[in-house]
């Protein structure tokens, strides 16, 4: 068994598989997240059913989507592609599930190439946006020239982690591995000439493990060629060398995936800004209790408009009439920008959306509740609040655009 | 209240790729609406529960606002009526009679309607429409990280 011969590469094996295991599934959460909030228009717009934001607004330059279902992608491709080695699951059962006969061998092959082609094309939509993509016929084409050579194996079963070596007497087991190892090069070799411009020390990471399985794939197809054609002790090497070189290199690639996401999601500054969300939500709940204690007086008129006026000439511009406004029962609850229908929900976007967001949302919840109840916001409060908007756009973009 | 009538046949996306700045969204808006788009500030103390609205013409929508807000609140505001211009929400002949209580229509005035901080869902449906303007704003002039890109 591979594994069994060689313990550090087991132990790389479940390694990656933890860290995919946690990538995953933070990346599935998030998408879960977006796609959660419905903006409730179905009365409202043609079509009857309800949108969300994202899909009625479009707000950014780059292609998220795709990013996104790439690297979530990739992360499912590559977890799938260990649990199919047989780390967690005994392989015995995984070539049963899959029709017997080694074909769970195939299957690690063609999970492996998805998931490097999802994170190559993660990395290209990221770091290369503008170049060229290459379309998903093309990965078809790649799986199917990777199959095709398989199929002409003979004798297959039963089932062996040693498939590849126990069969290496047969040229097509050679096509197969060499066409297989080929693919996973060239995608690799494309991460790393598109990596090769950046600036960003992190990229350095991702570099020297891509680098890794690149030689992983030049090992494997120097084993495959010697075994066939001249078995020995250099073939033994070569043999070995390939899982601690790919899963090495897969593991320098994870743990950079990993540094990147504790480093740049800026876990320590998230703590603040949740730390002010507090602050400002007790807040909020304080101007909460002193609006249903007040009564708001009736609004006093006063006559607008300086510019329309002017603008429109003779024409009568709308104005205020607050002489007929009477205010409403400061008890009424104000435009609420934080979902209010379950306590559970509340909490839930509370911690779970960006915690800047939130600053910001609860800002304006507190200002639409004071305006709505007529309570004035007191000077440490006020400057509670602007501290939190300074980081925000504001109207005075206008003129700086 | 006037019935609540979709301005478009069809759902339509508004795009802000490439918009980084307000005036760059204030073309952008008047183009997706279709009429030139005015922001006029009130200072007085008549607002009451309203914190914007916006009066339309046959030839034009003026957006209202307050002078006493902070600049990002008055930002809000303002982005939260180009939320019912962008979104099709309580458009035509219709004059919101939340707001005929506390405006004096002018002569011209083919809809008024306002921020005037109702809960319903068209009025939190322009709401989450400013935010996410907002907060498109806000990362424009952000360098792109990485991580926010692939796992935000």
């Amino acid at each position: 068994m591979i594994f069994g011969a060689s313990p550090v590469a087991l132990l790389l094996a479940w390694t990656v598989l933890i860290i995919l295991c946690v990538l995953f599934s933070l990346r599935g959460w998030a998408l879960m997240r977006a796609g959660s909030a419905t903006l409730g228009l179905r009365r409202l717009l043609p079509s009857r059913r309800d949108f969300t934001i994202r899909e009625l607004v479009r707000v950014s330059d780059d292609k998220p989507n795709n990013l996104s279902v790439s690297s979530l992608a990739a992360a499912f491709f590559g977890v799938m592609a260990i649990l199919s080695l047989g780390v967690v699951v005994p392989l015995g059962l995984v070539d049963a599930m899959v029709g017997g006969s080694n074909v769970a061998n195939l299957v690690q092959s063609l999970l492996t190439v998805c998931a490097f082609w999802s994170f190559r094309s993660a990395v290209r939509a990221f770091v290369a946006p503008e170049g060229r993509s290459y379309r998903t016929r093309l990965l078809i084409v790649l799986l199917v020239a990777i199959a095709v050579p398989f199929l002409f194996i003979t004798d297959r079963g039963p089932t062996s982690t040693q498939f590849m070596s126990e069969h290496a007497d047969q040229l097509a087991n050679v096509v197969y591995n060499v066409v297989y190892m080929s693919v996973l090069a060239w995608i690799v070799g494309d991460m790393i000439w598109t990596l090769r411009r950046s600036a960003r020390s992190i990229y350095g990471a991702f570099l020297v493990g891509l680098a890794l399985v690149l030689l992983s794939c030049v090992d494997e197809i120097i084993y495959i060629c010697v075994e066939h054609f001249w078995p020995g002790p250099v073939a033994e090497a070569t043999y070995y060398a390939f899982y601690v070189l790919f899963f090495g290199g897969i593991l320098v690639v994870a743990a950079g995936w990993t540094w990147v996401l504790v480093s740049e999601r800026n876990y320590v500054g998230g703590l603040v800004w949740r730390a002010r969300s507090t602050a400002l939500a007790l807040l909020l709940l304080r101007i909460r209790r002193t609006a249903m204690r007040t009564k708001p007086e009736a609004d006093v008129i006063a006559d607008p408009r300086p510019r329309a006026a002017a603008r429109l000439g003779a024409r009568r511009a709308p104005r205020l009439k607050g002489s007929k406004y009477v205010a409403p029962r400061s008890s009424l609850p104000a435009l609420s920008v934080i979902p209010t229908d379950t306590a559970r929900e509340t909490i839930r976007t509370l911690l779970g959306a960006n915690s800047e967001d939130v600053a910001y949302r609860l800002v304006v919840q507190i200002r639409n509740t004071a305006t709505r109840s007529g309570v004035e916001i007191a000077g440490h409060d006020e400057a509670r609040l602007t501290r939190v908007e300074a980081l925000f756009p504001g109207f005075a973009l206008r003129s700086q655009g | 209240m006037a019935s609540l009538k979709p301005k478009k046949d069809s759902v339509q996306q508004f795009d802000l790729r490439g918009v980084t700045s307000f005036d760059q969204l204030l073309e952008k808006v008047s183009t997706f609406y279709g009429k030139p788009i005015h922001l006029e500030a009130l200072g007085e103390d008549a607002w009451g529960p309203l914190t914007a609205f916006l009066d339309e013409t046959p030839e034009e929508v003026t957006v209202f606002y307050r002078t006493q807000d902070s600049p990002q609140y008055q930002l809000q505001c303002i982005c939260h009526e180009f939320g019912h211009l962008v979104l099709g929400t309580g458009c035509g002949l219709s004059i919101d009679e939340s707001v005929a209580s506390q405006v004096e229509i002018g002569d011209r005035s083919i809809r008024v309607q306002a921020r005037d901080l109702r809960d319903t869902a068209e009025e939190r449906a322009a709401e989450e429409f400013a935010f996410a303007v907002i907060r498109h704003l806000r990362n424009a002039g952000r360098e792109k990280s990485l991580a926010a890109v692939i796992w935000a």
